[in-house]
């Protein structure tokens, strides 16, 4: 059994591990390493400071209880980070170029640097914040109990009563020196705390680590999932009478939102973000990381509700499971996980809200009082640090008190979806402020104000009402017996979970009023300016509302307040920095807007944007806010993004050019290919007749004496040759003349068929000469066509005269076959001659064409033939074409359109 | 991928994930029977949730933010002079 003792040692240990690694990595940063702030995984694991104990204990208790529903808390967070690109991105850029210190600071700085909406956040984060803290207390407590062997009370005292040193108080005192200690150890410009981040990086894999090695013992210990999770245990636990109705899509929302609103989240994700690209990472590693939170969370719930005695305590089976089994130090390990998730949590949300509460309550309280102003000498850092140290003792201070008040009511078990609810409330005015221009001050407050108050008496009231007090009373009777104010059923509206009923009228009135404040009121200056920094933060240039915002002030005055709040080095070192950029080399640089707003937003870093502009504008002279100039800042933006898409459509036209380009270009260098061929061929079949020509015309002219027989035979061939010549010439002519569209023929309207019939008288001569049988199997039905009778003869002709000439079979045979169908007249010229061979049919259409030239080799014909036809059928718009080619036969077929 | 296209489904993909742990498409897979000793409906969120990632390390992988590689800004449009403004307005 472990005792009390071993349990306080061991957790001692961990914090002073804690301890160290912070101090560690504290200095570390401040020598200038940067490993902290460049590692992503540090930073994905810093936002998982989102798991508490609310997770580590609480997600198997409410899977015992509620089946699945605990994986929405879960599935939210995934959704958001999954759409990191457009809303995480976009807050972590205006986060970084506004220096924004926490969520409150972004609201106000958002509209107009109102004072009263962050002091309006900080409140609403501190009520909401509080019962959390006491929530972790507690399970500290709780488990500590069980894990040490029940008795609440440490070092040896057993005496029942609470006079002991509890727990609680213990963790609260540690926690609060350890955020003392390394969350506000100065002031950074920034607000980053490498030391703290680390060290809950660090207790982010702690904690997953516990409940990973619970849930693998638990499978394990069971023999697999199979006997884990029978049948009945599995119905037991997930069939549930309308699992996914309102309550599963309003608590996804409510994590979805409590992701991005939670003080202690908006403190890590968007505060504690050294840079953007972070995010990428973060994008997918965080869902991952909640998945393996989630994995064993049932199985662990099963585990409990079959090993341990009816009516155990469900909220502490990641504790009593391993213990059932004897696993003492597993069950250590799982206590020291359920710490970290406490204590991290603890120290995140102390502080945010330290920072909120002394940037935006504290602050401009001392702003008011005379005796601290600027003349004054009193160093403003000092205490500014001096302020957000009490916030820490004070937030854990209330939530010790709240605990101890609480503790022995049930109350505080159902505080986390309460706390989510009313952080929630932030979501409008921050979205709004995001992406919507018009947005005022007046909408946010309303909004906030109007949703606040809903949640307050829907949702928080009834959750602290008991029996027969005045809240009770007002809760079953309505505020004033008016049972329309009901609570629980606002208006009438009844037969819903109180959770969704509380959620749909506080976030209808937070965004109606949101709306309706906003249309109904005028922006002031700084407002419209501000609204077009957040919104367009893309596309503003930094250092563009200097445009704007048109102010001076004494560089002595300026100097003076930036020592104060800074500190003396930090604030040298601003202005010897920004003199440089000035390109001037005395290190003071001119008191011009740009350098007020540059030195505006690092002291806004340190004090929030609203102290930061109210001291500014103790020591700024004559600020004139030029609305001409706002707009016309929107107004660019605008024109920049039109000119980007336009841009944009222009490439794409030029892509399109370029493709057409590249098109044209082939061809051409196709047909310039084509054309280079063709020469070569023309002069060769040009020389093979000339030279044949001339060496018998020679022949002649050097014998005096040659029989006239022989004579006349060299003649002859001479003649014959000079008849090639011509024809070739003539197809060669008739070929150029019909590509350039040159040729005009008369064009009637005839019948096909006559054509084809005047083809094959035309080929009996050689048909008889050579033995081939010619068939003519002419069309059912006549046609009529538009063309001239003696090109499409020559067409045909050609083709019947290549089939014959060609046919080498022992019983040749060419067959001329036409009819008409879809509109077209065709006719197949087909035979049982050699076949094509392998040549490509385009290439067998064009001129000279080097597959034609090895089949026609040795046979008579100038090879143009082909070309001229398929010329001639193109003309006459239709198609000449190949369509079977075998060792078999071949056929070509002439398809014309026929007119009507 | 163009560079708009990743961006738009860099957008649509939580939304994406909203459709499939919503009803009605939930709905199909509410069962508590068992395949291969896990809950048909536990299998089912979990492979849900698992293809969301990857599809989000994909996505996140390509997608180019700004202090990766200073993406060029937009051209700024030339102010016009003073005196021009004026004249315009």
């Amino acid at each position: 059994m472990l005792t009390a003792d071993v349990v306080v040692a061991i957790a001692l240990g961990y914090v002073g591990l804690l301890f160290l690694l912070a101090f560690l990595s504290d200095r570390w940063s401040r020598k200038g390493s940067r490993w902290i702030s460049n590692s992503p995984l540090i930073y994905t694991l810093s936002i998982s400071v989102y798991c508490t104990s609310w997770t580590f204990y609480g997600a198997v208790g409410s899977a015992a209880r509620n089946g699945l529903e605990f994986i929405t808390i879960y599935l939210g967070p995934t959704l958001v980070f999954l759409g990191w690109w457009y809303l995480l991105r976009k807050l972590v850029r205006i986060g970084q170029v506004n220096r924004i210190s926490s969520i409150a600071d972004l609201i106000s700085s958002r509209y107009g640097k109102s004072n009263t909406l962050a002091v309006m956040v900080t409140l609403m984060a501190v009520i909401g914040t509080t019962p959390y803290i006491a929530l972790q207390l507690k399970a500290v407590t709780t488990s500590f109990d069980v894990v040490s062997g029940g008795s609440g009370d440490l070092l040896g005292n057993l005496s029942g009563d609470n006079s002991g040193i509890d727990p609680a108080l213990l963790v609260a005192v540690g926690m609060a020196l350890f955020t003392i200690l390394f969350g506000t150890r100065n002031l950074d410009a920034n607000e980053q705390h490498p030391g703290v981040v680390a060290a809950i990086a660090f207790e982010a894999l702690v904690k997953l680590l516990a409940l990973l090695m619970v849930g693998l013992f638990v499978v394990f210990s069971f023999g697999g999932l199979e006997n884990l999770f029978p049948e009945e245990m599995s119905r037991r636990l997930l069939e549930r009478e309308n699992v996914f109705g309102g309550r599963w899509a309003v608590l996804t929302f409510l994590s979805a939102t409590a992701i991005i609103c939670l003080p202690r989240e908006f403190q890590v994700t968007v505060v504690e973000n050294a840079r953007e690209s972070h995010l990428r990472t973060a994008g997918w590693l965080f869902p991952a990381y909640l998945l393996l939170i989630c994995l064993f969370i049932l199985p662990i719930a099963a585990a409990g509700l079959t090993r341990l005695p009816e009516g155990a305590n469900p909220d502490m089976f990641v504790l009593t499971v391993p213990m059932a089994a004897n696993q003492e130090m597993l069950a250590l390990f799982a206590f020291i996980g359920g710490f970290s998730s406490a204590t991290s949590m603890v120290i995140v949300a102390c502080i945010a809200l330290s920072i909120m509460i002394s940037n935006h309550i504290v602050m401009p309280v001392v702003l008011r009082l005379r005796w601290l102003r600027l003349y004054d000498s009193a160093d403003l850092k000092t205490l500014v640090l001096f302020s957000r140290r009490f916030s820490i003792l004070l937030i854990l201070f209330l939530g010790l008190v709240y605990y101890r008040l609480s503790a022995q009511t049930e109350a505080l078990a159902s505080m986390g979806l309460i706390a989510f609810a009313g952080v929630a409330q932030f979501l409008p005015s921050l979205l709004a402020g995001l992406y919507w221009r018009q947005a005022t001050a007046r909408g946010a407050k309303l909004g906030l104000m109007g949703g606040v108050v809903l949640w307050v008496y829907t949702l928080l009231l009834p959750s602290l009402a008991e029996e027969g007090t005045v809240f009770g009373q007002i809760v079953s009777n309505g505020l004033f017996g008016w049972e329309m104010l009901r609570p629980e059923a606002l208006f009438g509206m009844t037969g819903f979970d109180p959770l969704v009923h509380a959620i749909v009228w506080s976030m209808t009135a937070n965004t109606a009023l949101l709306i309706a404040g906003s249309l109904f009121s005028e922006q002031a200056p700084l407002e419209r300016l501000q609204s077009a920094l957040f919104v367009d933060v893309f596309r503003n240039t930094p250092g563009d509302e200097s445009r704007a915002l048109v102010r001076s002030a004494a560089i002595d005055d300026l100097r003076l307040l930036s020592r104060r709040i800074l500190g003396a080095d930090a604030a040298d070192r601003q202005f010897r920095d920004f003199a440089l950029r000035q390109g001037r080399d005395d290190g003071v640089p001119v008191a011009d807007t740009a350098f007020i707003t540059h030195l505006e937003r690092q002291i806004g870093g340190n004090v929030g944007a609203a102290s930061a502009r109210v001291m500014i504008s103790e020591v700024v002279s004559g600020e004139t806010i030029s609305l001409d100039e706002i707009i016309r800042m929107v107004d660019e933006t605008q024109q920049v993004i039109e000119y980007s898409q336009a841009l944009e459509a222009n490439s794409r036209t030029l892509e399109q050019t370029a493709a057409q380009l590249r098109q044209a270009n082939q061809r051409l260098m196709r047909l310039d290919t084509e054309k280079d061929d063709f020469l070569s061929q023309v002069s060769h079949e040009l020389r093979t007749p000339m030279t044949s020509i001339r060496s018998f015309a020679e022949a002649l002219l050097k014998a005096d004496e040659m029989p006239p027989d022989q004579a006349r035979r060299f003649m002859r061939i001479i003649h014959d040759e000079s008849l090639r010549l011509t024809s070739l010439l003539d197809d060669i002519l008739d070929l150029s003349h019909l590509e350039s569209g040159e040729v005009r023929w008369q064009v009637e309207r005839l019948d096909p068929e006559t054509a084809a019939i005047s083809a094959i008288a035309a080929c009996e001569g050689l048909a008889a000469e050579t033995g081939v049988r010619v068939d003519h199997v002419p069309a059912d039905t006549t046609a009529a066509i538009r063309g001239n009778r003696d090109r499409l003869s020559q067409i045909l002709i050609n083709l019947i005269s290549n089939a014959i000439k060609y046919n080498d079979s022992p019983e040749p045979w060419v067959r001329i076959e036409s009819r008409v169908e879809a509109g077209r007249w065709r006719v197949d010229v087909r035979d049982n001659g050699p076949g094509a061979g392998d040549v490509a049919p385009d290439q067998l259409f064009s001129k000279f064409a080097r597959g034609w030239r090895q089949i026609a080799k040795g046979r008579s014909g100038t090879g143009l033939g082909l070309a001229i036809s398929a010329e001639i059928a193109r003309r006459h718009g239709g198609d000449l074409s190949l369509t079977e080619s075998s060792e078999q036969g071949s056929c070509f077929t002439l398809t014309l359109p026929v007119t009507q | 991928m163009p560079r708009q296209k990743l961006r738009d489904a860099a957008f649509i993909l939580p939304f994406f994930g909203l459709i499939l742990i919503m009803p009605p498409f939930v709905d199909i897979f509410f069962s508590a029977r068992l395949l291969g000793g896990i809950p048909v409906i536990l299998l089912y969120i979990f492979c849900a949730w698992t293809g969301l990632i990857i599809l989000g390390w994909i996505l996140s992988r390509r997608l180019v933010t700004d202090s990766d590689t200073a993406e060029p800004r937009p051209p700024t449009l030339h102010p016009l002079p003073p005196e021009q403004r004026d004249a315009d307005g």
